[in-house]
């Protein structure tokens, strides 16, 4: 990484653990989206738009590669509450982690009859299910989750501003989602908000 | 012949603008308050028009004529931040984010690079793009005003849709010599930069942000050039037409 960081810096590797714990984690979330893509997501269509691939991939590549060069850079100023600060972030990324996975199972088992018709997505047996009392799309409050987390585990500008734009475009596809719900069924729960219990 | 009321797109740019559809136009009170706020900036830049000529035939020369309408054009420019608010309030049918792009690269120019690096409002590029810019406004803001009453002179609207062949060249030429001429005040003094370490993990280099704002001029301008010069084949020789058959 010479020709990214300069030539003082190479082979040297960061003092910090929370360097390494970011890689893994920022790994973590991605490869469980790729397992879950293969294993667990059903599409109603098994296509998309080949501009779109080309937008997503520079999208999150580039801002992974952004996101990366301040997390891994040798100036990298650690969160300031230390190691609470970090350990109270880890623990918040595995919970959403884990609520974000039990969300797309439950929403997986929906259509697993191979059932063509819609239906609306219950509390089951999982606590991190429950959320759906509250919520339409739990899916993506617990990714903004996640990624809160991931902000307050790096303590990154970009990174916080990258969870913000993850915010906005999920908070306008939960509200979409709450729309068609809202449309398709005449006894959808009314309390439920699209993302945000109560709020959103 | 009621121009606003004319057919075909009027599609919205920054040297372009708006005009009232007859499919939801602005109810009564939003179109009197358009005519007010229009009326409002025809004079405002009227105003830097006659500073920059009092300023001109005081001085006996061109340099620096940028002092003596400071405060109006910070004031008119800034204000058009309001139009942005009309697009979002849909009291004028135009893209909010075009004219957000539009009005927000104005007031870059005008608060982050002159106002912001002293040593360049001295320079001549700055006179060149507040010439471009208030002449433009000028036809812009009447051509707006005669619209909403219903009553626009072909003159008007013939200059708006020909002056800025020449008058958008000059104002991207100013502004770019003028972004360049403040790029080594800026990289000495590091202005508005960031750098590392710090405790958010975040840095920015303002010096590099002009250069890339630089470089988007290259893809932007011709579009908006060539997509004005469509609109004036289109407004223009609809006129004609309706010129012939009456």
């Amino acid at each position: 990484m010479t020709f990214v960081y300069g030539l003082d810096e190479r082979f040297t590797s960061s003092p910090h653990p929370v360097v390494n714990l970011a890689c893994i984690c920022h790994s973590f979330h991605y490869i469980k989206r790729l397992i879950e893509t293969v294993f667990v997501h059903r599409f109603s269509r098994g296509t998309m738009p080949l501009r779109n691939i080309v937008k997503n991939c520079l999208y999150y590549w580039g801002f992974a590669a952004w996101l990366a060069y301040y997390i891994n850079h040798p100036l990298y100023t650690p969160p300031s509450y230390g190691k609470k600060q970090i350990n109270f972030a880890v623990i918040m990324f595995l919970l959403c982690e884990a609520g974000n996975f039990s969300i797309h199972v439950a929403l997986s088992d929906l259509w697993r009859n191979g059932s063509k018709t819609c239906k609306i997505p219950y509390p089951t047996k999982n606590p991190f299910t429950w959320l759906f009392f509250f919520v339409s799309c739990p899916n993506y409050t617990y990714e903004v989750g996640t990624w809160i987390s991931f902000t307050i585990m790096t303590q990154c500008v970009p990174v916080g501003l990258f969870t913000l734009l993850c915010f906005i475009q999920m908070t306008v596809w939960a509200k979409d989602k709450h729309c068609t719900y809202l449309r398709e069924f005449k006894d959808y729960p009314s309390h439920r908000m699209p993302i945000i219990p109560f709020l959103l | 012949m009621a121009a606003a009321g004319g057919g075909g797109s009027r599609a919205d740019n920054g040297y372009g603008g708006q005009q009232a559809r007859r499919r939801k136009g602005p109810g009564a009170l939003a179109t009197g308050y358009l005519v007010i706020y229009n009326v409002v900036m025809t004079a405002g830049w009227l105003v830097i028009a006659v500073g920059l000529v009092r300023a001109y035939l005081a001085k006996g020369s061109y340099h620096s004529l940028y002092y003596s309408i400071e405060k109006p054009l910070k004031f008119f420019q800034t204000g058009a931040l309001l139009e942005i608010l009309h697009c979002a309030l849909g009291i004028v049918p135009s893209s909010v984010v075009l004219t957000a792009f539009q009005v927000m690269s104005r007031v870059f120019l005008t608060w982050a690079v002159t106002h912001s690096v002293k040593e360049v409002q001295s320079e001549d590029s700055v006179l060149l793009f507040v010439v471009a810019w208030t002449i433009t406004e000028i036809i812009r803001y009447s051509f707006y005003t005669f619209s909403l009453l219903n009553h626009l002179p072909y003159l008007i609207k013939w200059a708006r849709y020909t002056l800025f062949i020449v008058l958008y060249p000059m104002g991207v030429s100013g502004e770019l010599l003028t972004i360049y001429a403040a790029l080594p005040y800026v990289r000495q003094s590091g202005l508005y930069s960031i750098s590392l370490p710090n405790k958010y993990n975040f840095s920015f280099d303002y010096y590099t942000f002009l250069i890339l704002v630089m470089i988007s001029y290259i893809p932007i301008f011709p579009q908006l050039y060539f997509h004005m010069l469509h609109q004036r084949r289109k407004v223009l020789s609809h006129t004609e037409e309706h010129k012939k058959s009456e």
